[in-house]
């Protein structure tokens, strides 16, 4: 094929709808979650508390804070998808004089999810204005005008930046668009719309002056592709909390304050899987799990009306505990190294069952506090008798179902 | 004496009934370096797989310092250390902790650890990479990483496949000077590798693998004499070997 005839409307149209396929079928999920009747719930809940608040809100409120914290991120925020993968960089990179196409329609896309965000975030705003403002408001038209401005100002600068070599300056340009956008809302909100659109106006030119000498390349692959990579994981993880991603991978975060634990576990062969297993559970998502559902669990403890209530949560949050952490067994499967040591692979389900157990126990100690702070004397049974159903639970049951799966994997 | 890895008329392969290796047959004696060379396809990473037990032979039996991995798996998995020939790391472990799991899994004390690692990171510049990640490691860094960690356990038998790849020079020299002071205190080495004329200066014998059947066997001079090609470089007498077996 003659590289100048690559078209590449028809490769974004067929990324995109590629894209497009995947992310319903996530969005399916999150429906059948129940996930858009809580949205739904939430936003006739938080509507009916807004008109209430404004009911009773003096007309001279700083209204010009909610203005800045709803505005600001959807406009200057502009990164672009452009669904570019690793390697493009090796098989596109020949036709790169021809990809304006590509990236026009990337741009479009972009613009357009972010310019409904910036109206969901002006509709939620608007009521807030008028009683603040009353009839003094510009015409709507004119500031959603101002609005568009700002955000194709700030899209076509981080474009830009996309295509700059050095990191600096594009860090320079993006703290720019940030401080620019800032000024701009708050004058169109505080001053007046003339004042902001002399000001948008000077900041593009500003921008433009000293950016002309700044070193670009063509197209800026690796640093697009970068960003790609983060904002669909970032839309994985989202998804993830719905169901199961594959795409997501591992997510490793060091966690030095607790990884050094594994320099307590004894330097022998027995407690070589005590020690790997420690060591991911340490370092994967499923440690932040842990983390979050003791301290969700802690908290509604905490703040719960009576004795039996406080208890079913107790029960139920080492239940979830439970559940995730049985997920630890699935950690490397796949991995041959395990199958290579000289080791008794007997000796696996025995690590995962303590560490689970380790787990449930320090869990079962932290919730006791506020347990014990709530409720009468009495209630110092349920820690005890979930010390009892978590040992039988870890040490007994996922230790047979840990055994039966290596025998299994070993035939 | 008991060669530390005896192969007898192995047949093996993916699925059964049709084997990638046939007939396989070399052992390899203590002290002893072997290089077993071949084409893309012909079979080595084939053999490396039956002799880690990644694949049980269809056929034929193997034996590590005479024992099979069936009856004896511990002792057979602790006879041997294995250099893959794509790296791979555990996401989860810092280097540093990678060469403690070895370690422990192989069963050395804390000294033994301490002073082998310390000697190793000095000699493959890893020093500094110690609390890094493996996603932070280059292919050539993750290379590093395994060979340091078979080097780590001094097992009786190093299997190495490709083990030059990605490697800077200086590593590569490094590695060599490791093998040859292993090699001296007693360790014996499969390698697997295309870069012939590094092995042809290092080995002491050579299988040649052609289609999954063994096309010759032995030193360098014998395969000389049996290819009737005097003074011919291993380079020559593979071409040779593999253009006579394809016709």
């Amino acid at each position: 094929m003659n590289p100048s005839q690559f078209d590449t409307t028809t490769l974004w149209q067929q990324r995109f709808q590629r894209y497009i396929k995947e992310s319903m079928g996530y969005w399916q999920y999150a429906a059948r979650s129940n996930f858009l009747g809580f949205l739904l719930f939430l936003v006739i809940i938080s509507s009916y508390y807004y008109a209430n608040v404004l009911q009773r809100l003096p007309t001279n409120y700083p209204y010009i804070w909610i203005a800045l914290l709803l505005l600001v991120p959807p406009l200057a925020a502009s990164s672009i998808r452009t669904l570019l993968r690793q390697a493009d960089r090796m098989f596109l990179l020949r036709i790169e004089h021809d990809m304006s196409a590509y990236f026009r329609k990337a741009l479009t896309y972009s613009f357009t999810l972010q310019i409904c965000w910036t109206l969901i975030a002006g509709i939620v705003l608007w009521p807030l204005y008028h009683h603040c403002t009353g009839d003094a408001a510009p015409p709507v038209w004119l500031m959603i005008a101002l609005l568009l401005l700002v955000k194709v100002a700030n899209l076509l600068g981080s474009w830009q930046e996309s295509r700059f070599v050095d990191e600096r300056w594009r860090r320079g340009s993006v703290i720019f668009r940030w401080l620019g956008t800032i000024s701009a809302v708050y004058l169109q909100f505080q001053v007046n719309l003339l004042w902001a659109s002399g000001t948008v106006l000077l900041l593009i030119l500003i921008w433009l002056a000293m950016s002309r000498a700044i070193d670009r390349f063509l197209i800026g692959w690796d640093y697009l592709i970068q960003k790609e990579k983060q904002q669909q994981a970032r839309l994985y993880a989202f998804f993830n909390w719905f169901t199961d991603v594959p795409q997501l991978g591992t997510r490793i975060t060091r966690r030095s304050w607790i990884s050094g634990v594994t320099t307590w576990i004894p330097f022998k062969q027995d407690a070589t899987y005590l020690y790997l297993y420690t060591a991911t559970l340490l370092r994967t998502e499923l440690f932040a799990i842990v983390m979050r559902v003791t301290l969700i669990g802690g908290i509604a403890i905490l703040v719960s009306s009576s004795d039996p209530v406080r208890a079913v949560i107790f029960g139920v949050t080492l239940l979830i505990t439970i559940f995730q952490m049985s997920g630890l067994a699935r950690a490397h499967r796949y991995t041959f190294w395990l199958e290579m040591y000289p080791l008794n692979v007997n000796a696996k389900p025995s690590a995962l069952a303590f560490i689970i157990w380790y787990v449930l126990l320090a869990q079962t100690c932290v919730l006791a506090i506020p347990l014990l702070i709530r409720s009468s004397p009495i209630y110092v049974l349920v820690p005890i008798a979930g010390l009892a159903f978590v040992s039988f639970i870890s040490r007994i049951v996922l230790k047979r179902k840990f055994q039966a799966a290596v025998l299994r994997e070993s035939q | 004496m008991v060669p530390i890895l005896q192969i007898d008329s192995l047949f093996g392969g993916y699925l059964p009934g049709k084997p990638v290796l046939h007939n396989l047959s070399f052992a390899i004696r203590q002290g002893e370096m072997l290089g077993l060379i071949g084409l893309n396809g012909a079979g080595k990473s084939t053999t490396i797989k039956n002799i880690l037990g990644l694949l049980r032979p269809q056929k034929g039996s193997i034996q590590v310092n005479g024992l099979t991995l069936a009856e004896e798996p511990i002792p057979y998995r602790a006879a041997y250390a294995y250099v893959p020939e794509s790296p791979e790391l555990y996401e989860e472990l810092t280097i540093k902790e990678h060469l403690e799991l070895t370690a422990m899994a192989y069963g050395l004390s804390k000294d033994e650890y301490l002073s082998r690692s310390a000697s190793l990171l000095e000699e493959f510049q890893m020093k500094d990479k110690l609390n890094s990640f493996a996603s932070q490691l280059s292919k050539g860094m993750k290379q590093k990483v395994m060979i340091m960690n078979a080097f780590l356990i001094e097992p009786a038998l190093y299997i190495i496949d490709e083990p030059f790849l990605g490697l800077d020079p200086l590593a590569i020299r490094s590695l060599l000077e490791l093998m040859v002071t292993m090699k001296r205190k007693g360790a014996s080495f499969l390698i697997s590798s295309h870069i012939l004329s590094t092995i042809e200066k290092y080995c002491d014998n050579f299988v040649v693998l052609h289609k999954g059947h063994m096309v010759a066997q032995g030193g360098l001079g014998e395969l000389r004499i049996q290819t009737g090609l005097q003074q011919a470089s291993l380079d020559d007498i593979f071409y040779h070997l593999v253009q006579d077996a394809g016709r």
